[in-house]
């Protein structure tokens, strides 16, 4: 019987060291529901009429008057997948101050399949010409947060031109 | 020694296979400029596995853009889904481990161009080692994958669609797909 234990200790070592190793190189565990960042993305279109040929063409160039759109998408950290409760505010900074747009949630059930998050800002006409940062922050039922900002190439970013 | 031999034996089986498994769960190193660009060159050393990471799901998400060289064109890195022949159309990508919310430097992303019933693939390149001028990319080191498809001469103006794949060095995999209205796909144009 000792010999049994003697051989089979150093077996069950392996064994368990084997596990560890697998389960901590293969299968990542997933933050807890709840904790960690949202992640938020999405893009910037031109959001003309339905029906107008540029509608929904994507840009980052707008003219005074122009309806500048912002399309947001939110994963929940831990899935991947849409997190529907989230709430996404779009921060503009113009001419110095903040303004502050609140996205919509495009889905409805006419339209399932529009799974993310619209905000519209018409240009005003006295906007000087240059470029305005702008970022996205989203906040979920579970307090979690997250923060989208454009790639970081000058000519990328919302610019109002002539 | 010999009563002891089928012992040896089992302990060694299961350090082998032990050994296999950590093998056979290393992802290859992620190549470094597979892309075209202006900093394309040798490629650089892949990145080591950031601390904390893997956590949760992996995450891309990106946009296009015209790619149009020289960099001083007007066109050059403007938002745009709309392209001329012979315009080099721009994918812009970038990875997140989701539990840290950290870019996860070890993917390798790939997009997928649908184009006259073919799949084209075109890999990406990470932009993460800097170099790239200041005053174009103010926030180095770029979080950014880029990868570059040069619209054929001879192409008809048609929508196209695409979707953009990733692994990273822990297996994880992901797919980016970009919203769904058909005005906002890709196109060629006159």
């Amino acid at each position: 019987m000792r010999r049994i234990l003697f051989c089979a200790a150093p077996v069950a070592l392996l064994l368990s060291a084997a596990a560890t190793l697998h389960g901590f190189q293969a299968a990542p565990a997933p933050p807890a529901a709840g904790q960690g960042r949202l992640i938020v993305y999405g893009d910037m279109a031109l959001f003309q009429p339905p029906g107008h040929p540029e509608n929904c063409i994507l840009r980052n160039r707008f003219k005074r008057g122009e309806p500048v759109g912002w399309r947001m998408f939110v994963a929940d950290p831990s899935s991947g997948k849409r997190e529907e409760s989230a709430q996404l505010v779009v921060h503009l900074n113009v001419s110095g101050r903040t303004i502050d747009i609140p996205m919509r949630y495009r889905a409805t059930a006419a339209q399932p399949e529009r799974e993310f998050w619209v905000a519209k800002w018409v240009v005003p006409q006295d906007t000087a010409v240059g470029i305005i940062r702008y970022t996205v922050t989203a906040t979920d039922k579970y307090g979690r947060t997250g923060e989208f900002k454009p790639f970081e190439v000058q000519a990328s970013q919302l610019t109002i031109v002539e | 020694m010999i009563k002891h031999l089928p012992t040896i034996a089992l302990v060694a089986a299961v350090a082998a296979a032990v050994s296999t498994t950590i093998a056979g769960q290393a992802q290859p190193p992620a190549p470094g400029a597979q892309g075209r660009g202006r900093a394309a060159g040798p490629p650089p050393p892949p990145p080591d596995p950031q601390a904390g990471h893997p956590s949760g799901k992996l995450v891309i998400w990106g946009d296009v853009a015209s790619f149009d060289v020289p960099g001083t064109l007007p066109t050059h890195c403007i938002l745009t889904n709309r392209f001329k022949r012979g315009q080099r159309m721009g994918f812009r990508m970038t990875a997140i481990d989701g539990g840290s919310g950290e870019t996860e430097n070890t993917a390798v992303l790939v997009a997928h161009v649908k184009y006259m019933g073919q799949t084209i693939d075109v890999p990406m390149r990470w932009r993460g080692q800097g170099g790239f001028p200041a005053a174009e990319y103010p926030r180095q080191p770029s979080e950014m994958w880029t990868g570059v498809w040069v619209v054929p001469a001879d192409a008809q103006p048609q929508a196209l669609s695409y979707t953009v794949t990733a692994t990273d060095r822990f297996g994880r995999t992901a797919t980016f797909s970009p919203f769904i209205n058909l005005v906002s796909q890709i196109a060629i144009v006159e």
